[in-house]
């Protein structure tokens, strides 16, 4: 893919935990709140503070751990990460380093349909830095968002393309979003990626230099940030020049990435543990019932979606793509007892509505129970394909149901074959030229008489019937 | 080993402005704090984890609720500079 070389590519994902109080204090994590109201003593790095562990983001950490494999620690360390920025009053990032609450873990995922596996190397708990405002003349600072606990998840330096970063990062997200611990809102910065990468010659088993990419919010981002970072690198050494490196920013409005610091300027963290916080120790009692506790992951549900309701590889993998899709699917599946039809109307007709008019499941116009009628109204012949699209769209706008729109709109089908026979008969008397060029092999006339009957029938005839009739009539 | 680019780079992590008299004051003091400390190097310490609090034991964590301590005006009352309800500080970028 890259000529000569390999690539080579590792993620963290920062993925906020969503609690209702910071990970240190009890200030709020409430977005909405105005500048600065979601500070606390500590937040604000008063002295005399001091941290107390919030117990849900522990929890919340635990369950990412196990939906991501990893081996959850009994015992973790918080450690000082010193650094001085305004946006960290206390002079130190609460954060794990040495002794991270999980080790190790993997996440399964798909590429262009074959089944990938990317290993993690850690998840460990730290603290947010709040938010600072660049205005040239000086830089304003809010710290609503200092001390929102975050889990940072480190994969193994094991990606081989943007491609493949990609599709880790989503599936990260997809497992996040279903067991509920973060809404993975990128924009919003609730889900953040660092990408590192670097290149080496085919064969070669050092790693190369590593660059490391932030500033990334969305995931086509991550892909064309790497695209352009991996072709610069091959670039500089296609030219002889040796990578440095650093850390780099990425421009989306320019597609490009631009050195942020040198590694010569790289800080001196010092970590060390964490006096004010003792040792972190979970009992293993705490992490089997949380595992007990988590749902039905992506991959398995997605597997088990291929099995159950003989759906294909991409068509499970759109259904599983969210948790209320999911639940979605798999009531509409069950209620109308046609898996198959259920599929197609939820990736067709509904996602399209749904997309388009910007819903959300909390809102949804139309229940599972009321599509799962429409799929038997069409199952039992009621309505043709065509009229329940119509009726779909009805559906959605008034949120009645198909039975009520059918008779509404008068539009139940016409499935009487003595009826449409007579249609067939007429439509074929008043046409009687164009039935002669038919017969000479004009075949396309054919479409002809369907859309004349169909249209005489205001839509709701049969068209199977229609079909077959009009073949018997034009060959007698 | 202790010397005056070293003092100068701990001196630039803490943010710390120091006089070329200071630096040689300091190099001094470390070098003298640092030589008690080479002798706990001479403890064998092989096998033994470093010790990260002398009792260790379960906490107790916080429960999930919020409790605004301070209002916003409390929050920005300290700072030197403000713009609206944010802190307004020298440039960074």
């Amino acid at each position: 893919m890259y000529g000569d070389f390999d690539v080579v590519i590792g993620l963290e994902i920062h993925a906020q935990l969503q609690t209702r109080s910071k990970c240190f204090s009890s200030a709020s994590t409430d977005f909405a709140k105005g500048d600065n109201e979601n500070v606390t003593p500590l937040c604000a790095g008063m002295p005399g503070t001091l941290p107390v562990l919030n117990a849900k983001a522990v929890e919340l950490a635990i369950q990412t751990g196990l939906a991501l494999n990893c081996e959850v620690q009994q015992r973790s360390v918080f450690a000082r990460k010193q650094y001085f920025y305004p946006d960290m009053p206390k002079g130190y990032q609460i954060s794990q380093y040495e002794e991270p609450i999980c080790q190790k873990g993997f996440v399964d995922f798909y590429v262009d349909g074959e089944k990938r596996r990317i290993h993690l190397e850690r998840a460990h708990m730290e603290e947010d830095a709040g938010k600072s405002i660049h205005q040239g003349e000086h830089s304003l600072i809010n710290l609503n968002r200092a001390g929102i606990p975050l889990l940072e998840i480190v994969s193994a330096p094991e990606i081989k393309s943007p491609k493949e970063a990609a599709a880790y990062a989503k599936a990260v997200r997809q497992i996040l979003r279903f067991v509920d611990v973060c809404d993975g809102n990128l924009e919003e910065g609730s889900l953040r990626c660092d990408c590192n990468v670097s290149i080496r010659k085919k064969g070669e088993t050092r790693l190369g230099t590593k660059v490391e990419l932030k500033n990334i919010n969305s995931f086509r981002f991550i892909e064309k940030a790497l695209e352009y970072e991996i072709h610069r690198q091959i670039h500089a050494v296609e030219a002889g020049e040796k990578i440095v490196q650093e850390t780099r920013l990425y421009d989306s409005t320019k597609n490009k990435t631009f050195s942020m610091r040198k590694k010569e300027d790289a800080q001196d963290y010092r970590y060390f543990p964490d006096p004010d916080l003792l040792p972190l120790l979970i009992e293993d009692d705490t992490i089997e019932n949380l595992r007990q506790s988590l749902p039905e992951l992506p991959m398995q549900r997605m597997e088990r979606f291929q099995n159950n309701y003989a759906l294909g590889l991409d068509d499970a993998e759109l259904l599983t793509s969210e948790k209320e899709l999911a639940d979605f699917f798999e009531k509409v599946a069950s209620e109308s007892g046609n898996p198959k039809a259920s599929a197609n109307w939820i990736m067709g007709d509904f996602l399209r509505e749904f997309n388009e008019s910007k819903s959300s499941f909390q809102n949804l116009p139309i229940k599972e129970k009321q599509l799962a009628q429409l799929i038997q109204l069409v199952d039992s012949k009621t309505l043709s394909g065509k009229m329940a699209k119509d009726v779909f769209i009805e559906m959605w706008k008034s949120g009645k149901d198909p039975q009520v729109l059918v008779k509404d709109l008068g539009l139940s089908q016409i499935t009487d074959e003595g009826a449409i026979l007579k249609m067939v008969q007429d439509i074929i008397g008043a046409n009687a030229s164009k039935v002669a060029e038919y017969k000479a092999g004009k075949d396309k006339l054919f479409g002809f008489f369907v859309g004349q009957v169909m249209k005489a029938s205001k839509g709701q005839a049969n068209p199977e019937l229609v079909n077959k009739l009009i073949k018997e009539e034009l060959s007698k | 080993m202790i010397d005056k680019k070293r003092v100068e780079e701990v001196a630039k992590l803490a943010c710390l402005k120091i006089t070329k008299d200071q630096c040689a004051v300091l190099e001094d003091q470390f070098h003298l704090i640092l030589e008690d400390f080479e002798k706990l190097n001479q403890v064998d310490t092989k096998g033994v984890a470093p010790m990260i609090t002398p009792h260790e034991e379960k906490i107790d964590l916080r429960r999930d609720e919020v409790q605004n301590e301070l209002s916003v005006d409390d929050v920005l009352k300290n700072a030197p500079d403000v713009q609206g309800h944010l802190f307004r500080v020298p440039p960074v970028v």
